[in-house]
């Protein structure tokens, strides 16, 4: 069922974007290089996801982008997690851990 | 986040469109550049670098398409671009697009035009209070099925005091009247009603006072009159024009109020323009033939109220029905029981008619089956347009082949493709919706005129008003409708991805292959011809039978004849005597007019549906068998030459507008 995959690929994007932006501001190619460090690797985060799940973060106002310098010197837009987006990241994060919960509660009682 | 918070970035989204692409731009490029760089760190040569960063992207456009879609917006920014480019695609084929428009506009105009006159019949609400609880109370004839009378004075008033069934309960009738003022004469629809017929309907007036009880008293005959407020511009007065006075029916009337703009009582379609209480019904009425308002058998009125609070209609019938019993009893001379005790008139409660002042509650049914009937006769004539211009849609389809598959090449989703031609579509129903709207304002105004010529009165139609919001929004879902029934077929097949074949298989196959007689393009044309044989048929039938009825052999020759209206009703000092010799002066010089042959009088004109009633009785037949009223007919009052040669002596006839009893000689 690829839809369903998907739509929970979809959420779950947005919960590593918010909490890697809780670290501080950073911008799109950082984002992405920081989430395959932190998960070694296994999530590999697309232009193609990355952006339009950015872009719509901003939208919903959970993140504020700004154009800065990167440490190699290029203009970048980096974007800081918001008052409110720390407070969606707080929710996600709730929501995250009890599927997990429930998830180890199904696998683990065989 | 909050609603208003969206809307705000909505907006400044959709202003600021110019930046937000601009920033999307460099923030991609800076994406690119930084993954080239990458890749040349790791030794690969600049160009080749750059080369793979974008593949790695997945195509740059595609990316920048995804991410605009989550801007808030974007959709009413999507379509402002799409109608953009759709008007400018139909500019370019002008011919196509004159031809499509004039085929919507006279699809959806005679659809916008029937529907104002359904609207203004059936779907609008009284412009009183609380419509919806207005009711109105019948008189049902029980001695035949489904027959109903109207109600006398006397038994309206026993049942206004009957305060266990109504809150309100208000009676009136509409009469023909000429009224002088601002310095000429019209004989415009006068309604007599009673003292609490404003109240009932819960409008209070915009200048002064309704009629008193003592005004509504039958034969009090106090000479007030309420005008309406299209009426008081007609005649040229202000809100002070209370006060002022009328020349009604040879009597001077003192205005005593004004009613609100857009009333127009419990009547839909036209408007009174003149109130006048119940109590003058004798002094205006000429044709009852000398009835008084205050006999039981004088059945002249209409009856609008309202329930008590809490009292279903049901429960206001099962009441009634012993009101009846009791009334029957009191009025044994008018009201004889039948055998099973069921008394002759049964009173009940039903919705209020459409047209307000039918005494009959099963005219409404009539009325919305031939609403129901032309609605969807003007529904066809929608469906062949929009069938006609889907056609002509699919005929571009092979011109628009190029322009289609380079979309699809360069990446345009099957949705956006559909979407942008739905698009166009919508924007060529939504020119034909106003050039629609022009035409039924047009058309409206035609059949009124038409209408206003045959009427013997002025009225005030209430279908003219195109901008009224119910006929505007159904314009616009006609537009929709059509743009679906027209547009979704040939955008599906134009942005199908394997085109070519799709229309190749279409040319080859509608000839010589029995079977595919009912492919998309035929079928069009078989609805279509079935539905205009259709159309047609009814047409030709229904103008035949116009034409007949032109044609009866009705004895009479027309041809030739000159008609002279006089209207002697507001001449001050005449009776009937120096009326009548007036018509007869008038007639003697008109019969000396060269050329003239032959001259007649008569009352009203044959066939104008204005013929006063009488009431005809056998000399020799007791009085009274048939519950009071004799036979009811139809009559005209007529003298002369004219009339001489087919009836040489012409019995005692009456003079409408003098009441003079005469024979002539």
């Amino acid at each position: 069922m690829p839809e369903q995959s998907t739509e929970l690929l979809k959420g779950t994007l947005d919960l590593l974007i918010l909490r890697t932006l809780a670290a501080g501001a950073m911008h799109g190619s950082a984002i992405a290089d920081r989430v395959t460090h932190l998960t070694e690797g296994v999530f590999q985060i697309k232009a193609g996801s990355l952006f339009p799940a950015l872009h719509r973060l901003e939208q919903e106002g959970w993140i504020q982008g700004e154009w800065t310098e990167s440490a190699e010197g290029r203009r970048v837009r980096a974007y800081t997690l918001t008052r409110d987006g720390r407070r969606q990241l707080g929710t996600e994060n709730a929501v995250w851990t009890r599927i997990v919960h429930a998830m180890n509660c199904v696998l683990e009682s065989a | 986040m909050q609603l208003a918070a969206r809307m705000k970035r909505r907006i400044s989204n959709l202003l600021r469109r110019e930046r937000l692409e601009n920033q999307l731009d460099e923030e991609l490029r800076a994406y690119v550049d930084e993954m080239a760089e990458r890749k040349v760190r790791d030794g690969m040569a600049p160009g080749e670098a750059r080369r793979q960063a974008l593949i790695e992207l997945g195509g740059l456009q595609q990316v920048k398409e995804e991410v605009r879609e989550t801007w808030l917006g974007h959709g009413i920014a999507t379509l402002a671009r799409d109608a953009r480019y759709a008007l400018r695609t139909l500019l370019r084929r002008p011919l196509f697009t004159a031809a499509a428009v004039a085929t919507l506009v006279l699809g959806i105009g005679a659809n916008t035009a029937v529907f104002s006159l359904v609207n203004a019949t059936v779907l609008k609400p009284l412009a009183v209070r609380d419509p919806g609880t207005l009711i109105g109370c019948y008189v049902r004839d029980s001695r035949k099925p489904d027959s109903y009378r109207a109600c006398s004075y006397p038994n309206y008033s026993d049942l206004r005091a009957r305060s266990d069934v109504f809150s309100h309960l208000s009676a009136h009738t509409l009469v023909e009247v000429s009224v002088d003022a601002g310095g000429r004469t019209r004989h415009v629809v006068a309604d007599l009603v009673s003292s609490d017929y404003f109240d009932t309907l819960g409008v209070p007036l915009a200048g002064g006072r309704a009629f008193t009880a003592g005004e509504e008293t039958p034969g009090s005959a106090v000479p007030s009159a309420i005008v309406s407020d299209a009426f008081r511009g007609k005649i040229g007065g202000g809100t002070g024009i209370v006060g002022s006075t009328l020349r009604i029916a040879g009597r001077v009337f003192t205005i005593v109020g004004i009613t609100r703009p857009g009333f127009t009582g419990a009547t839909r379609l036209l408007s009174p323009d003149v109130y006048l209480p119940l109590g003058m019904y004798e002094a205006v009425d000429d044709s009852g033939g000398g009835r008084r308002l205050e006999a039981r058998d004088t059945r002249v009125l209409a009856m609008v109220g309202r329930l008590r609070p809490g009292l279903t209609r049901e429960a206001a019938d099962q009441r009634l029905a012993a009101v009846s019993a009791r009334m029957a009893a009191l009025d044994p001379e008018h009201s004889r029981p039948l055998d099973r005790g069921v008394p002759s008139d049964v009173y009940v409660v039903g919705p209020l008619t459409r047209l307000g002042d039918s005494i009959d509650p099963s005219d409404n049914g009539a009325l919305m089956a031939s609403s129901a009937i032309v609605l969807c006769l003007s529904g066809t004539v929608l469906l062949i347009a929009a069938l006609n211009v889907a056609a002509m849609m699919l005929a571009r389809t092979t011109q628009r082949r190029k322009e289609i598959a380079i979309r699809l090449a360069i990446g345009a989703g099957r949705d956006r493709l559909i979407a942008q031609l739905m698009t166009e579509s919508l924007v060529l129903s939504l020119l034909g919706g106003i050039g629609a709207l022009l035409v039924a304002g047009a058309v409206t105004a035609v059949l009124q005129q038409s209408l206003a010529r045959v009427l013997p009165v002025e009225v005030e139609f209430l279908f003219s008003s195109t901008f009224d919001p119910n006929v505007l929004m159904a314009t616009l879902v006609f537009c929709f409708a059509t743009t679906m029934v027209f547009g979704l077929g040939p955008a599906w097949q134009l942005s199908s991805p394997d085109l070519a074949p799709t229309l190749k298989n279409w040319a080859q196959t509608s000839v010589g292959r029995p079977w595919r007689l009912f492919s998309p393009p035929n079928l069009l044309v078989i609805g279509q011809l079935a539905m205009a044989a259709l159309l047609l048929t009814v047409a030709v039938r229904q103008a035949g039978t116009a034409f007949q009825a032109a044609r009866v052999d009705t004895g009479m020759r027309v041809e030739n004849v000159m008609v002279l209206q006089v209207d002697q009703s507001n001449a001050p000092g005449l009776d009937g005597k120096r009326a009548l010799q007036i018509h007869r002066d008038l007639e003697a010089r008109l019969a000396d007019l060269p050329g003239v042959v032959s001259t007649g009088i008569s009352a009203t004109l044959p066939f104008s549906g204005a013929a006063p009633s009488v009431s005809v009785r056998p000399l020799t037949a007791a009085p009274a068998r048939d519950g009071g009223s004799g036979l009811k007919c139809r009559a005209n009052i007529a003298s002369g030459s004219r009339f001489e040669r087919s009836i040489p002596r012409w019995p005692c006839v009456r003079c409408g507008p003098c009441g003079a009893r005469w024979t002539v000689a």
